[in-house]
C-alpha cells in the first residue's frame, strides 16, 4: 500500500551564509498530526530551518514542499496554512492584545467578526481577558508570549511552528501549553516544536529530530533514540552532540571564584 | 565637562564621608553614570538607531552653549538692561525647566538602579546622594553651558558689581526652575498614573523642540519689534507676572532706580525662589523620594489575572470605523490600522513628527508678519487674499507628507515586523494603500480642514478651489513618495540607512514651483477648478496603480 503524502517534505535543503554552510543537505518527511521535537545545540541550524519553513528565508537550495506545494513557487498559500510563534517575543508592544490580534487576523485575510470572536475566546482561554485592552508594553514576558501563541493559532493553521514557546511562561502556563500542544495534535495539527527544554520536548513530541552542525544526526521516537530505558533525552543530546569533548567545565568556574 | 565637575565634587571626600556615604561606592556609581550618560545617543535619529555615542556630553554642552549664545544676543540688542535681562532670564528659566523635566525624568525614573545597585550592599544614603549628585552634575553642566557666552560678554561690558549681581540672578533663576520642576513632579505624582506621567514628559519634550523652533523663527522678529518700537517693561505688563522680571529688577536697583515697583520686585525676586525651595524641601517633600521610587518600580508588568471580564467587542473604535469605510479589503484595513495605532501610541514617532509639524503655524505667523509690513490687520488680510499668498501655506503643509513617510517605516520595535513575512500578504500594494490612506487622513486632512475653516471666512469661497487643487497635488505627491521613497513596511526598520537629502530637496523644489505656478494662475478661477478636477482624477487612477504594485522592495532582511 502506498504511504500517504507527507505534509512537509524537505529534500536536500542547504543554506550558506558566505562561505559558512549552515544547513548541509537536510532530508525530512513529516506526516500530518505529528508533534516534531526539533532540537540541537546553538548554531546547529534550527532557526535557519524554521526561517525557511516560515518563508522568512527564500534564498536556499534544495526543495521544501508543504501539502505538495513548493515553498519557493507559492509561498503565500503555504504561509496561510502555517502558524508561527518565534523565539523572541517581538511584537508591537504599544498596541493592546485586541488591536494586535485584529492586525494579525487581517493580514491573514480574516473577516472582522471572526477575528473578534476568536480573539475574545482565545484571550479568555489564555487568561488574558482582563488585560485585553491594556497596552502590551505593560505586560510580563510570559503574557507577551501568550499573545504570540494566540497570534500563531488565531487563523486555525494546519501546521504550527513553535520556536521556544515556553520562554518566560510560569509553571502553570507551561502545563497549559503542553496540554494545548497535545490537543492540537489530536485535532490533526502538525506541530514543529523547537526547544532547549529537553524534558518538555521528551514529553510532548512523538518524533524527535536532532540537528547538529547543519545535519540531522538523529531521527525517531524517544524510545527509538534511547540506548537503555533509563536514559533521558538530555543524555542522548549530550552524547550525540559530543558534549564531553568540547563542553564547558563547571569545575573551572568554581575554581575561578574561589 | 561633566567629568570635570565630577572630579571637583570628588575632591571633598571628607564631606561626603561625614554625610554617611561610602566614598568608594559613591565614586564608582557616579563615574559609571557619567560614562553611561556620555555614551547615550544624543539625537532623535541616533536614539532610533540605538547606536551609542562616545562624546554625547560634549556635543550636548556645545548645543546648550549655542542656545546660550542666543541668550547673549538679547542684552546686546535690547539697550534697556532691565527689559533685556527680564526676557533673557525668562528664556533661561523656561529652557532650564523644560529640560529639567524632559532630561532628568529618565534619571529619576531609571529602573536600572532597582536591579543593579539596590541588590548590592550599598547603603541608602550612598544611593540617594549619588542620584541627587548626578542630577546636580548634569544641572550645573547645563547652567554653565547656557550662561558662559553671556558671562563672557558682560565681563567685557559691565562693571564688576553688575557681573556679581548677574551671577546671583542666574543662581536665583536656576532655583526658580528647580522649584517649578519640583512642583510639577509633586502634582504629577499625586494626580497622574505612571503611563500618563510618562506621556506628559513626552509632550514636554515635544513642546521643548517646538519652543526652540518657534524661538529660532520668531525671536529675532520680536526683538526687532521691541528695539524699533522702543518698548519698555512698563508697556509689556504681562512680563510683570514672571519671577524672571522680579529677579531682573536687581540690576535696575544697582543702576539707581529706587522706585517702589523695583523695590517690590527685588524683594519678590529674592523671597519667592528661597521660599519656594524651603516649601519644596520642608513642606511638600515628605514621601517625595518614596513616591519617586514607587514611580521607578511602576514599570513592573501588570498582574496577570484570570478574571473573565470581557471587553466590549461590539463597540468599534473610531479608527476601525474609518478603516472599514475607507478600505476595500482586510489587508488594506490592516495597513490602515497599524499606522493609525502605532503612530498614535509611539512616543519616539510623536517626538520626531510633531515638532516638524510645528513649523506650519509658525510659518503662517511669519508669513502674516512679513506681508505688508506697517499695514493694519484688515489691510494685511486683504493683501493676503488678493495676492493669493495664502496659497503658499497650502503647499507648505504638503511638506508634512515627506516627513511622515520618512518616519513611517522606522521604529525602535522594528524587529516586530517579522510578522509581515510569515503572513500571506498576497497584494502588498493593498496593504500599502491602507498605510497611505491612514497617513493622509491623519496628517494631511486636519490641515486642510483647518485651512478651510480659516480661509473661507477670511478670503471667501474662492479659496475652496485653491485648496482642492493643492490637496490633489498633495495626494499625487504622497503616492509618488510612496512609490519611489518608501521601501519598507511600516515600522519595520531601525532608521534611515541612506540619506535621501537630494530627493527631498527635489521634492521641496517641485512643491515650491507648483506653489508658485498656482499663485501665478491664482486669478483664473475656472482654470483652477479644472486643474483641481484633473488632479483628483489623476490621484484616484494612481491610487489604483499603487494597489497593484508588487512592492518587491519589501523583502525580509535576514539579519
Amino acid at each position: 500500500m502506498e504511504s500517504p503524502l507527507p505534509l512537509i517534505r524537505i529534500i536536500d535543503l542547504k543554506k550558506s551564509y558566505g562561505t559558512k554552510e549552515i544547513l548541509k543537505g537536510i532530508n525530512l518527511d513529516i506526516n500530518p498530526g505529528q508533534v516534531i521535537g526539533y532540537i540541537g545545540p546553538n548554531g546547529a541550524g534550527k532557526s535557519t530551518t524554521v526561517k525557511i519553513l516560515t518563508g522568512l528565508i527564500e534564498d536556499f537550495t534544495g526543495k521544501v514542499e508543504i501539502n505538495g506545494i513548493d515553498i519557493q513557487k507559492d509561498s503565500l498559500s503555504i504561509k496561510s496554512q502555517l502558524g508561527y510563534v518565534p523565539e523572541n517575543a517581538e511584537l508591537y508592544e504599544v498596541l493592546t492584545p485586541t488591536e494586535y490580534l485584529d492586525f494579525i487576523g487581517k493580514l491573514y485575510g480574516m473577516e472582522d467578526h471572526i477575528i473578534q470572536e476568536r480573539s475574545l475566546k482565545l484571550l479568555k482561554a489564555f487568561g488574558l481577558a482582563a488585560n485585553a485592552n491594556n497596552r502590551m508594553d505593560t505586560f510580563s514576558k510570559g503574557m507577551r508570549q501568550k499573545v504570540l501563541l494566540i497570534s500563531g493559532i488565531i487563523h486555525n493553521p494546519q501546521i504550527i511552528i513553535l520556536d521556544e514557546p515556553l520562554s518566560g511562561l510560569d509553571a502553570n502556563a507551561v502545563i497549559f501549553v503542553k496540554e494545548l500542544i497535545s490537543l492540537l495534535a489530536k485535532e490533526g495539527k502538525t506541530i514543529f516544536y523547537c526547544s532547549h527544554m529537553m524534558d518538555v520536548v521528551e514529553k510532548v513530541s512523538d518524533r524527535i529530530l536532532l540537528i547538529s552542525q547543519g545535519s540531522i544526526i538523529a531521527d525517531g521516537t524517544i524510545d527509538q533514540l534511547k540506548s537503555n530505558p533509563n536514559e533521558s533525552l538530555e543524555h542522548i543530546f549530550a552524547k550525540l552532540t559530543n558534549r564531553d569533548n568540547d563542553a564547558l567545565d563547571a569545575s573551572d568556574i568554581i575554581t575561578a571564584i574561589q | 565637562m561633566e567629568r570635570y565637575i565630577l572630579r571637583f565634587i570628588l575632591l571633598f571626600r571628607g564631606v561626603w564621608e561625614n554625610l554617611g556615604v561610602n566614598f568608594a561606592q559613591f565614586k564608582i556609581i557616579l563615574e559609571t553614570k557619567v560614562t553611561l550618560d556620555n555614551r547615550k545617543p544624543i539625537t532623535f535619529k541616533k536614539r532610533n538607531t540605538g547606536k551609542s555615542s562616545s562624546s554625547s556630553s560634549i556635543i550636548q554642552f556645545i548645543m546648550y552653549m549655542i542656545i546660550g549664545l542666543m541668550f547673549m544676543v538679547i542684552p546686546i540688542l535690547i539697550p534697556d538692561r532691565y527689559l533685556a535681562l527680564a526676557i533673557m532670564l525668562l528664556c533661561f528659566t523656561s529652557m532650564l525647566s523644560i529640560t529639567l523635566v524632559s532630561d532628568f525624568s529618565p534619571i529619576l525614573l531609571d529602573t536600572r538602579d532597582q536591579y543593579i545597585i539596590i541588590p548590592k550592599p550599598v547603603n541608602d544614603r550612598t544611593i540617594t546622594l549619588s542620584r541627587i549628585t548626578f542630577i546636580a552634575i548634569k544641572l550645573f553642566n547645563q547652567v554653565i553651558a547656557l550662561c558662559l557666552p553671556l558671562l563672557i560678554y558682560v565681563l567685557f561690558n559691565w562693571n564688576v558689581s553688575a557681573i556679581f549681581l548677574l551671577v546671583l540672578q542666574l543662581l536665583l533663576s536656576t532655583l526658580v526652575a528647580l522649584v517649578f520642576v519640583n512642583g510639577f513632579y509633586l502634582i504629577a505624582i499625586k494626580y497622574l498614573p505612571i503611563q500618563k506621567f510618562k506621556d506628559i514628559i513626552t509632550y514636554i519634550q515635544i513642546g521643548l523642540s517646538m519652543i526652540i523652533f518657534l524661538a529660532y523663527y520668531l525671536g529675532p522678529n520680536l526683538i526687532q519689534t521691541i528695539v524699533e518700537s522702543h518698548l519698555t517693561i512698563e508697556q509689556l505688563k504681562f512680563l510683570w507676572l514672571f519671577p524672571s522680571t522680579w529677579i531682573a529688577s536687581f540690576q535696575s536697583l544697582l543702576l539707581g532706580d529706587h522706585s517702589s515697583q523695583i523695590i517690590l520686585f527685588s524683594v519678590l525676586g529674592i523671597v519667592v525662589p528661597l521660599f519656594g525651595i524651603y516649601a519644596c524641601t520642608h513642606l511638600f517633600s515628605s514621601g517625595f523620594n518614596a513616591k519617586i521610587a514607587s514611580l521607578a518600580s511602576a514599570d513592573t508588568p501588570l498582574p496577570e489575572t484570570a478574571e473573565n471580564i470581557s471587553y466590549n467587542a461590539s463597540k468599534r473604535p473610531f479608527y476601525k470605523k474609518l478603516a472599514t469605510s475607507l478600505c476595500s479589503s482586510p489587508l488594506e484595513e490592516a495597513g490602515f490600522s497599524i499606522v493609525w495605532l502605532i503612530s498614535s501610541k509611539t512616543r519616539e514617532f510623536k517626538q520626531q513628527l510633531y515638532p516638524s509639524l510645528a513649523y506650519l503655524p509658525i510659518y503662517f505667523i511669519f508669513l502674516f508678519l512679513r506681508t505688508g509690513e506697517g499695514l493694519s490687520l484688515s489691510e494685511k488680510l486683504k493683501k493676503l487674499g488678493e495676492s493669493g499668498l495664502y496659497v503658499i501655506m497650502f503647499y507648505l503643509s504638503l511638506l508634512t507628507i515627506l516627513t511622515v513617510f520618512q518616519l513611517i517605516t522606522q521604529s525602535n520595535k522594528y524587529k516586530a515586523a517579522w510578522i509581515y513575512y510569515v503572513t500571506p500578504i498576497d497584494r502588498p500594494g493593498q496593504f500599502m494603500t491602507g498605510v497611505l490612506k491612514a497617513c493622509l487622513i491623519k496628517y494631511v486632512l486636519p490641515f486642510n480642514i483647518l485651512f478651510l475653516c480659516i480661509c473661507i471666512p477670511l478670503f471667501g469661497i474662492s479659496a475652496l478651489n485653491d485648496l482642492l487643487l493643492s490637496s490633489a497635488i498633495g495626494g499625487i505627491e504622497s503616492i509618488l513618495i510612496m512609490l519611489f521613497l518608501v521601501k519598507n513596511y511600516p515600522f519595520s526598520k531601525a532608521s534611515q540607512s541612506n540619506s535621501k537629502a537630494l530627493i527631498n530637496l527635489l521634492i521641496l523644489g517641485l512643491l515650491g514651483l507648483l506653489g508658485y505656478l498656482h499663485k501665478v494662475i491664482f486669478q483664473y478661477e475656472l482654470l483652477i477648478w479644472g486643474l483641481a478636477a484633473l488632479g483628483w482624477i489623476l490621484f484616484f487612477i494612481m491610487l489604483k496603480y499603487l494597489q497593484k504594485e508588487d512592492w518587491k522592495s519589501l523583502a525580509f532582511d535576514d539579519n
